[in-house]
């Protein structure tokens, strides 16, 4: 059991919700299980995992929960499960990006290996996720000067059209240049240009 | 003529002449007295010779007016032609004969009159005289004239009339009777018992011909049992009896009047038929419209089943430790589950089976927790909620349990979908809609069971409102309009009643009234 990979299961049919936390448990995963959307917002801590979740429930359906958490952030991906086999549901849910959409009863197998996924899928997006975060950290350090020859660089200019640009000597942009690729932790200006892409949303 | 003895029998009732009276004088003294026309007639052109005051009385004419003219010209032209050519050559040779005839009154009138005539001859065998004794029989023609006609009506009859001697033989079947009963072995005046069995014989013995005898008629229905009509349906309806004293002091006759109800039951059956046909039919609409939510009920505890079972097997592959309890709790995870979808195909089953119309005690609390149960998943994905007001005691009545299930359904089904298609709210509170009610509630009266289903879904449409029962009228987009009309023709079936109120905007209770004494059968 890998810390910190709980498979989260709402599903108001207690019987059902039972037996598939019984048979996720048998495949060595941690599992917590909540009968209504209600209670899995109310309980959900951010841990990392999978959620497991029925499309029609009493109360909040498994849609509108999906809606919730990525209005909120949360980075938890959805297996969607239905015992209704509805269609539109189905694409509803595969467009807020759930991981599959997947019709009771189906093979352990199958439910499985969509957990291994999800695990998978959520583990990358945590790894991507600190990745960025530790990259974002080193750009934030760069100073006003710097940025600037940064942005430029990584646009393709040479030290000498940088200068231009900026008005300055081709000394100083070297200097700026040395200090970014230093404080980014790149070696070459492709591994800059790499690590620029991960965070080009947030700049 | 006056040698003629008078052995007359009906005459004997008249005052006795003196000892020493002749023949002569007692011969005038009769015929003066008798209430039957005398007279005589002079043979050749059938003269009157001598009549009494009888005649005069019943053909209006006085002596003078009859005397010397001959008897036929009074008769009917028809009757005075038969007397011509038959009669009178007959008296010649045979010296008596018997005739009847119609005579004119002076009015005009014909009446029915019967003569016997006896020819009167002297030593040599001359015939000298005819004596006609005449009765005035219009009475008695009316009557066999009637009996004649009742004869031809009773021949006529569809229904099978018998008439039995007090010894219990069969004396006349009429057509239809023959057209049942008759069989080559049973011979003339066959014995009841052997015409309709032992069986039939002596329930109608015992307790038909007792009342009857007692009463001089019995009605009833009894059945005639078979084998002897095949699959005919007899029924015995009406029985008489003639005591008929004057003849006969000990025992009855009797006239059997049954009826051969074969066609109307089978008419009746398959009226019936094609009831319980639509009755069916329209179940499995229902049950059609429902199939999805019933399919889903079972597969939710297939899927769990399904669970337990492989996740068992994956533990039992991988070698993992397995304990006995965790072991047996599986299993009967699995059995419950297991018992659970078995449990819904048992009542699926039994709404989907055609039945003919049952007779059965049963408990109301239990066919409405059925319905629920059937509709559960249908009102749960609509979120419409169902609330059940029942006494604490089982009610019960007799009838056909699906049926009533039946109806119930229709009207929870009505109401549920009178309250559209859910939406789901916006926003993420506010699901439950606590506008989404049905209310069931049970009553029982003195005589009666009550069972309303309301809702606040926007009551019937002013339009068809007092046609909603009728076949065909709906007011659902998609719908046919037969639920509610048999809804009513299965709770007429059960001798109840059927309606409906509401105030055209909101409201709307079905009302079921169904009897609740034991029915009979």
């Amino acid at each position: 059991m890998t810390a910190g990979n709980t498979v989260f299961i709402v599903d108001d049919d207690d019987d059902f919700r039972d037996s598939l936390a019984w048979l996720i448990e048998g495949a060595g995963h941690e599992v917590v299980s909540f009968e209504s959307a209600e209670s899995f917002l109310f309980g959900y801590q951010k841990e990392p995992g999978c959620l497991i979740l029925d499309v029609r429930m009493s109360g909040m359906s498994g849609l509108q929960l999906q809606q919730e958490i990525i209005q909120r952030g949360y980075r938890l991906p959805v297996i969607m499960i239905t015992g209704h086999g509805d269609v539109p549901m189905a694409v509803q849910a595969m467009k807020n990006n759930a991981i599959d959409f997947i019709e009771k009863p189906f093979e352990d197998v199958a439910m499985l290996a969509l957990i291994d996924r999800a695990l998978a899928a959520n583990e990358q997006q945590l790894q991507r996720q600190s990745e960025h975060d530790s990259i974002l950290a080193c750009w934030a350090q760069l100073s006003r000067r710097e940025n600037d020859v940064a942005q430029l660089v990584i646009k393709g200019l040479a030290n000498r059209e940088v200068a231009e640009k900026l008005g300055i000597s081709i000394k100083t942009v070297e200097i700026h240049r040395s200090r970014v690729m230093s404080k980014m932790q790149a070696k070459r200006l492709a591994e800059l240009m790499d690590k620029v892409a991960v965070i080009k949303a947030s700049i | 003529m006056a040698n003629e003895p008078d052995n007359r029998a009906d005459n004997t009732d008249i005052e006795p002449l003196s000892v020493g009276a002749s023949s002569g004088e007692r011969y005038r003294f009769l015929v003066e007295h008798s209430g039957d026309i005398i007279s005589t007639h002079r043979p050749g052109d059938w003269a009157y010779t001598s009549v009494n005051f009888a005649l005069e009385q019943m053909s209006g004419y006085t002596t003078n007016e009859l005397l010397g003219r001959p008897a036929y010209d009074w008769f009917h032209p028809a009757d005075a032609q038969a007397m011509k050519n038959k009669l009178i050559p007959a008296i010649y040779h045979h010296g008596t004969r018997t005739f009847r005839y119609r005579s004119r009154h002076k009015s005009g009138q014909y009446y029915w009159m019967e003569s016997t005539h006896r020819s009167i001859r002297d030593e040599q065998g001359e015939l000298v005289e005819i004596l006609a004794v005449t009765r005035d029989i219009s009475e008695q023609v009316k009557n066999e004239e009637l009996a004649r006609r009742l004869a031809a009506v009773v021949d006529a009859s569809y229904a099978l009339v018998l008439y039995c001697n007090r010894k219990h033989c069969v004396s006349y079947m009429n057509t239809a009777a023959r057209d049942v009963f008759a069989r080559e072995e049973l011979g003339e005046l066959p014995h009841l018992q052997n015409v309709l069995g032992g069986e039939n014989y002596r329930t109608l013995t015992a307790e038909v011909f007792s009342e009857a005898g007692e009463l001089g008629r019995w009605k009833g229905a009894l059945r005639l049992k078979g084998p002897f009509w095949g699959e005919r349906y007899l029924q015995l309806e009406e029985v008489l009896a003639h005591s008929r004293e004057d003849i006969e002091r000990e025992g009855n006759f009797y006239s059997l009047i049954v009826r051969d109800l074969t066609e109307q039951k089978l008419a009746e059956k398959k009226v019936r038929d094609h009831q319980s046909e639509l009755i069916h039919a329209s179940r499995l609409m229902v049950m059609g419209e429902m199939a999805s939510g019933l399919a889903h009920e079972i597969n939710q505890p297939l899927a769990t089943t399904l669970n337990y079972s492989r996740g068992a097997i994956r533990k039992i592959e991988q070698g993992s430790s397995f304990p006995k309890e965790s072991v047996l709790n599986v299993f009967s995870m699995i059995v419950k589950q297991a018992q659970h979808a078995a449990d819904i195909v048992k009542r699926l089953r039994s709404l989907v089976q055609k039945t003919p119309f049952q007779r059965f005690e049963f408990c109301l609390q239990e066919t409405l927790h059925e319905v629920e149960l059937l509709l559960s998943h249908d009102l749960w994905s609509q979120k419409v909620r169902v609330e059940f007001v029942v006494p604490d005691n089982d009610v019960a009545i007799i009838g056909d349990r699906i049926q009533i299930e039946q109806v119930l359904i229709n009207l929870i089904r009505n109401s549920m979908d009178a309250y559209g298609p859910y939406v789901e709210p916006p926003t993420e509170t506010g699901c439950n809609n606590e506008q989404r009610k049905v209310w069931v509630a049970l009553r029982e009266g003195r005589a009666n069971v009550e069972l309303t289903v309301s809702d606040r879904a926007g009551g019937v449409a002013q339009s068809i409102d007092g046609k909603l029962f009728e076949p065909y009228v709906t007011s659902k987009r998609d719908g046919i309009g037969m639920g509610l009309s048999i809804s009513r023709s299965i709770i007429e079936a059960h001798g109840g009643q059927i309606s409906v109120e509401s105030d055209y905007k909101t409201t709307t209770t079905f009302t079921i009234l169904l009897p609740k004494e034991k029915l009979k059968g």
